[in-house]
């Protein structure tokens, strides 16, 4: 109780701050007419902010569900960073089950939190560290909850000016990254350039063009963090 | 729907598990696999964003300007319920 109560000071910024996202993502899930229990299933079982909005956006561009799911694979492969810090952090001070329960609700907050937090992971306060994840995870499920239930009483014009919202949320996702390394700027717009040249000049499909663009793209952050270093 | 919620999660649960058993093999990732890892997000949500968000309308510019003056305010740190609510409204009326 002690470390739930602890882990609940700590995370309870990030609780509010990712309260309206999740609640969004209710929304708009149910709006593009997915039903209650496919919705509240993606937040628990997938539960990845950026990859759930993600998907929505590409079926309702029509993109391939080969497409869709390289794409979010793709950008999930963040997660081997930070569940590869966490391992080992966590070293040999936790069973098995342990360790997986807390990796398997890992998130980039939770990791931040854990990872940045005074109280390095030792035998006896595996409980902090999960619920850090544990709380972001609950918060993340009302949140959708509410927003599917109240999707269901949008009016279909404001239903399609919804539309807008799901960019906006992109945005919203980029830009913290962004203020804090400007490489990204790079990596966003080249990834931009790259995927309108292959469709438009080339003629690439757009499921490939797309999956090309953000491979190319993100290649170019390494020569970047090179010469960043270089410099400071 | 089933089966796709599935992969999904698979897509997530793999890359959130698989490094507790490579964590005992391996030391070190080189900083430039991480650095790549960590890129890809922003690159995709990139190609998600534009051009997508010309679509949003018949109108390609809507889309757009909506877009660039969210940016602004989102930079400003505008509360993102308020932010949202006006590009909504923006769409609305424009549309």
């Amino acid at each position: 109780m002690e470390q739930f109560k602890k882990a609940l000071k700590y995370v309870s910024p990030i609780m509010i701050a990712y309260f309206p996202v999740s609640m969004t993502f209710g929304v708009l899930s149910s709006k593009q007419g997915i039903d209650f229990l496919s919705t509240m299933s993606m937040s628990l079982f997938f539960y990845t902010g950026a990859g759930q909005f993600t998907y929505l956006n590409m079926i309702s561009i029509g993109a391939t569900l080969f497409t869709i799911i390289s794409t979010l694979f793709l950008m999930n492969l963040r997660m081997l960073v930070m569940s590869f810090t966490i391992s080992k952090q966590m070293k040999d001070l936790y069973t098995g089950w342990k360790k997986v329960l807390l990796l398997s609700i890992l998130t980039d907050e939770g990791y931040v939190l854990s990872s940045f937090s005074k109280e390095k992971m030792n035998k006896t306060n595996w409980s902090f560290h999960f619920y850090i994840s544990l709380l972001i995870y609950i918060s993340w499920a009302i949140g959708t909850l509410v927003g599917a239930v109240i999707g269901d009483f949008i009016p279909p014009r404001l239903g399609l000016a919804l539309n807008i919202v799901i960019y906006i949320m992109f945005i919203t996702m980029l830009l913290p990254g962004i203020q804090k390394q400007y490489k990204y700027i790079v990596v966003t717009l080249g990834a931009m350039i790259i995927n309108f040249v292959l469709i438009h000049l080339i003629g690439l499909s757009a499921g490939l063009a797309m999956i090309i663009a953000i491979v190319v793209a993100s290649l170019l952050a390494i020569p970047l963090k090179i010469t960043e270093e270089s410099e400071g | 729907m089933f089966i796709i919620i599935i992969l999904l999660t698979l897509t997530t649960l793999i890359p959130r598990v698989i490094p507790l058993l490579l964590a005992s093999k391996i030391n070190k990732v080189p900083k430039s696999v991480d650095t790549f890892l960590l890129a890809i997000p922003y690159a995709a949500i990139g190609v998600l964003i534009f051009p997508n968000i010309l679509t949003v309308t018949q109108i390609w510019w809507h889309g757009a300007l909506v877009g660039i003056v969210a940016l602004c305010f989102i930079i400003y740190r505008v509360n993102i319920f308020l932010v949202l609510a006006i590009s909504v409204a923006m769409i609305y009326f424009l549309n």
